[in-house]
């Protein structure tokens, strides 16, 4: 048979097993035995899609996870952020009733920096001339005396802190009513001019006496920690705790001369 | 023969599972991989004695068949458009080894491999239109056929005849 005519049989027995073939399916013969065959990739589809649906499931968990993760920290700074102006808030509640005990009050000040001097035990106001704060005026927290305005500027002054040893202040104690001067001694303060035949308990409390003519009269400035008599002159040596902290101070009110 | 059974059972598991072979008709070009591997000049279609036999031939367009009808069955639809198709491509791409190319060049086969994947793809959009009671896109339709050759064409350069040929 020639060639030609070989390829067409195979072509026309191709042609006529295909038409049967749908024709008997397009009658509603069923073919549905065949439909086994696509059994084995059914179930490798089932696995797949199962694998598939565990992964995503995990990989959406750790999207999950990792957003909560965020939130949960921003949540936190919230919180912390919160508590801080609640803090804030309290502390200048507490300034503010300064105004209605301390006639000379001035201004309130928020502390924005160390000072620039390095000889000096400083600290930077965000407020100056412009509120009417002068230099020399005493700047105080509820806690107690803080310093005294060192230089003015416009927007901003700076404070020569209490524990400076170029600060002084005339003073008194508390309870025996008998005077002294408190001069800075690093993180300490001294009280100085106190006579020896003046007993002064460890624990009495340190006041402004107002003679220097600088500071009122009855600021807190701290309490006597330890009392030297032997060795120390004409007068005792007595060291002073301040109330106030020079390392958590951060707003303060400036009382007028 | 177990070679091409496990090959074929591959195919259709990649075609069937990696969303990426979607844009591949991985199928036809099984049909033109055994074509291209199985006949030989030797084999094409020649006895000892110079009668034509017409095996080669048949050997295409049978296993194209098988391979039209698994994929029919296994889409659900009508048995005999891709039995139709994938046998006819088998025939063809027997012919055209045996009779029409002498030599197999890489531009060759991916010039094959594009022709026959589209001219499957028409085969079977043609059957199913008057038959299948949806509605068929027929421009989407042939623009997913071409986009499929085009897919296709690059893997007749990789697929290579056997040494004899």
């Amino acid at each position: 048979m020639p060639k030609g005519k070989k390829r067409l049989l195979i072509l026309l027995a191709l042609i006529i097993a295909g038409t049967a073939l749908m024709t008997i399916q397009h009658k509603g013969g069923g073919l549905a035995f065949f439909r086994v065959l696509s059994s084995p990739f059914d179930f490798m589809n089932s696995v797949t899609t199962g694998l598939i649906d565990r992964f995503e499931g995990t990989w959406d968990a750790k999207r999950e996870n990792e957003r909560l993760r965020k939130e949960l920290t921003a949540l936190l700074l919230e919180r912390q952020r919160y508590g801080e102006v609640m803090r804030e808030n309290r502390r200048l509640k507490d300034l503010l009733s300064l105004k209605e005990v301390q006639p000379r009050y001035l201004a309130t000040a928020r502390v924005v920096a160390r000072g620039y001097d390095r000889l000096l035990n400083t600290v930077i106001l965000d407020k100056g001339s412009s509120s009417g704060i002068g230099k020399d005026m005493a700047v105080i927290t509820t806690r107690g005396l803080v310093g005294k305005i060192y230089t003015v500027k416009p927007g901003s002054s700076e404070v020569l802190l209490l524990q400076d040893p170029n600060f002084s202040v005339a003073a008194r104690l508390q309870e025996g009513r008998e005077e002294g001067v408190i001069s800075g001694a690093g993180s300490r303060c001294t009280l100085k001019y106190v006579p020896p035949e003046v007993e002064v308990k460890p624990g009495a409390v340190v006041i402004s006496s107002g003679l220097d003519g600088i500071f009122p009269a009855g600021l807190p400035i701290g309490l006597a920690k330890r009392v030297k008599k032997e060795g120390a002159g004409f007068f005792q040596e007595i060291s002073v705790q301040p109330f106030q902290s020079e390392a958590s101070v951060e707003e303060v009110v400036i009382v007028g001369k | 023969m177990i070679r091409w059974i496990a090959l074929t059972f591959l195919t259709f598991a990649i075609q069937t599972q990696l969303p990426l072979a979607r844009s591949l008709d991985l199928s036809i070009v099984l049909v033109y991989f055994f074509c291209l591997r199985t006949i030989t000049r030797q084999s094409a279609g020649w006895t000892a004695e110079g009668q034509f036999s017409g095996m080669a031939e048949f050997r295409g367009m049978a296993f194209g068949a098988l391979i039209g009808f698994l994929e029919d069955s296994l889409s659900g639809h009508l048995i005999g458009p891709a039995v139709l198709s994938k046998g006819m491509s088998g025939l063809l791409i027997s012919i055209l080894f045996s009779d029409v190319l002498f030599r197999w060049t890489p531009l060759f086969g991916c010039i094959i491999l594009f022709a026959i994947t589209l001219m499957d793809g028409l085969i079977v959009m043609a059957i199913r239109l008057p038959l299948d009671s949806m509605s068929i896109d027929v421009a989407g339709a042939v623009q997913a056929i071409l986009i499929r050759a085009v897919v296709n064409s690059p893997l007749g350069i990789i697929m290579r005849p056997r040494e004899d040929r």
